[in-house]
């Protein structure tokens, strides 16, 4: 197999003096979908945020061991997070579309990174919104604020924004976890659909969700990541005992 | 479940039908609070009623003075036209407009100097201050708009007045531009606080999405956080500028009170709020002057009140756009 995108190796976070992930180390592969599972409080989403530095915004947070994106360690005190947060994008859990235009949310990313003249920008944008399954219903009224599109179609705007960038991964924290079942079988789509160009790392709480989309899964609780694997092995039989009663159903 | 469907034994659970609406206390109590809210909204209404019927004769009795008011007059004595406020002259001189000039004069010139600071104190304590810096310097702003005005006076009667004349050289040491920064003094706190009230509403969620976009802090700040406060932010000055224009003891003292019409700043001038302040108490109830006065107070409670009204509409604004259209207060 070739070397994984990210290599995450003894990662722990810690929020002040509590310490709430224990050194975890996962591989995350080009063009998979990975799908990060377990109940709540068990880490995952610290995890995920780890990945793109966004603990860096938080007052009192602090990330120890190595993630290694490409080999280079995007911990290392000589990298820029700005620099690692646009090549790892990042999707939320509540679509949080700018109090801007939808034509401005797509542009926001190439603008403050200086990525495209702004000749280029409406092609990139165009794009962008294609890729998330959204040009056909937003092409005629792109000047109009992202607020007045539904909730589905905000989380696509926020699919949209994150790509037009070029990431070479997305991160997802439950992308679909506020939005009724059908815009939320959209986003699936989408996932699938973009886990053929990018890694993607997707927090999930719902099993069905982490079957239909992911390539692999990792299991975490409380702040351990008990077991990883491909997806249909993982759910199916799984080799730990924490594993199997959560997907039991006699915790979660 | 079980529990409570079981009737507790020995005591017939009394009908619902019994149990009448809303307790008859609970009503009386309504309709009190309901009589206090009332009284204080008429309370604001008589006083406009008030002010207004000592006004309104205007408009009848000597209504041959009316245009001079507002339009200039060449007086006795006078080589042109003038708008000349001299209402113990001979014959008394009503013209309002250097009134208005000084009253705009100074009000502009106080948000020209209080606006750019306060939003700016705004913006730094708001986004980029860490937080004990914050928990200082917040509240102690916010003290200021406690200072007694008549200080604020004094302060900039002896102090900036004295500082400007010995900086510029100033013909007269009392002028718009002391009163005008006493009462930035004033105005900041209102917009600084108002202003920042509305930055700390941009929610976390906000700010996330961009820093995950590859914005650094400063664009983040300027382009999603300002933007996103903006009707919140004009809320902030549209009170301050209201706070500004209704503020009369540090004009009284420090603008130097003489109705001139110009634009230089640095000359002295006399505001609507000053005016009636000065010269209520010295002129006979009823009197051509007095009614002016008056007229005067109501242009006052109707320009504040509008201000006001789009203060409070900019911040319902606000809440809709950050939260969606369903976030009506």
């Amino acid at each position: 197999m070739s070397d994984p995108k990210i290599d995450v190796r003894d990662l722990s976070v810690f929020y002040g003096k509590k310490q709430a992930l224990f050194d975890v180390g996962l591989a995350i592969r080009e063009r998979r979908v990975m799908a990060l599972i377990g109940p709540s409080g068990c880490g995952k989403r610290t995890f995920l945020r780890a990945l793109n530095r966004m603990h860096d915004l938080s007052e009192g947070a602090r990330v120890t061991g190595s993630i290694l994106l490409d080999g280079e360690d995007l911990l290392d005190e000589r990298v820029d997070p700005v620099e690692v947060r646009r090549r790892i994008g990042m999707v939320f859990q509540r679509p949080n579309p700018f109090p801007k235009s939808i034509f401005d949310n797509v542009a926001f990313g190439l603008r403050v990174a200086n990525l495209v003249t702004s000749a280029g920008l409406s092609d990139r944008v165009e794009e962008s919104l294609r890729a998330a399954a959204l040009w056909e219903e937003v092409k005629d009224r792109l000047d109009e604020s992202a607020m007045s599109l539904s909730g589905g179609q905000q989380q696509r705007l926020c699919i949209a924004r994150a790509v037009a960038v070029r990431p070479e991964v997305l991160l997802m924290d439950e992308p679909a976890s506020a939005l009724d079942p059908i815009a939320t079988e959209k986003i699936e789509e989408l996932i699938v659909e973009l886990g053929k160009k990018y890694a993607i790392v997707i927090v999930t709480h719902s099993m069905s969700e982490a079957a239909r989309v992911s390539d692999h899964v990792g299991f975490f609780y409380s702040g351990k990541l008990v077991e990883s694997g491909g997806t249909k092995q993982t759910l199916e039989s799984p080799k730990e005992k924490e594993t199997q009663a959560y997907l039991a159903g006699r915790f979660g | 479940m079980t529990a409570l469907a079981r009737p507790v034994r020995g005591k017939p659970r009394p009908s619902l039908l019994g149990s009448t609406a809303t307790p008859r206390w609970e009503r009386i109590v309504e309709r009190l609070i309901a009589a206090v809210a009332f009284v204080s909204v008429a309370a604001v209404l008589s006083i406009l009623a008030f002010v207004a019927r000592e006004a309104a004769p205007l408009f009848w009795e000597g209504r041959e003075h009316l245009p001079d008011l507002i339009l200039p007059r060449q007086w006795a004595g006078y080589d042109a036209p003038a708008h000349v406020w001299q209402p113990v002259g001979f014959p008394p001189k009503h013209d309002v407009v250097p009134l208005l000039i000084g009253t705009l004069k100074i009000t502009g010139l106080a948000m020209l100097v209080a606006g750019p600071i306060a939003l700016l104190s705004a913006v730094y304590i708001a986004e980029l201050a860490p937080r004990r810096v914050r928990e200082v310097v917040k509240p102690a702003i916010e003290l200021f708009a406690g200072i007694p005005s008549v200080v604020l006076g004094f302060f900039s009667l002896v102090f900036i007045a004295h500082f400007l004349e010995r900086l510029f050289g100033l013909t007269y040491r009392l002028n718009a531009l002391v009163a005008a920064l006493g009462l930035a003094l004033t105005i900041i706190p209102v917009v600084f606080t108002v202003s920042e009230d509305a930055l700390r509403a941009v929610p976390k969620s906000l700010r996330e999405a961009s820093a995950a976009l590859g914005a650094r802090r400063w664009q983040t700040t300027l382009l999603v956080v300002v933007p996103a406060a903006l009707p919140g932010i004009a809320a902030a000055f549209v009170l301050g500028f209201g706070r500004a224009i209704g503020e009369t003891m540090i004009v009284l003292m420090a603008s130097g009170i003489a109705p001139v019409v110009d634009a230089s700043p640095v000359s002295s001038a006399r505001t609507v709020t000053a005016t009636i302040a000065a010269e209520l108490g010295e002129t006979a109830r009823g009197g051509e002057h007095w009614r002016v006065l008056f007229a005067l107070g109501v242009l006052l409670f109707l320009i504040t009140w509008a201000l006001d009204r789009m203060g409070a509409s900019a911040v319902a604004r606000l809440r809709r756009r950050l939260h969606g259209p369903e976030a009506e207060s």
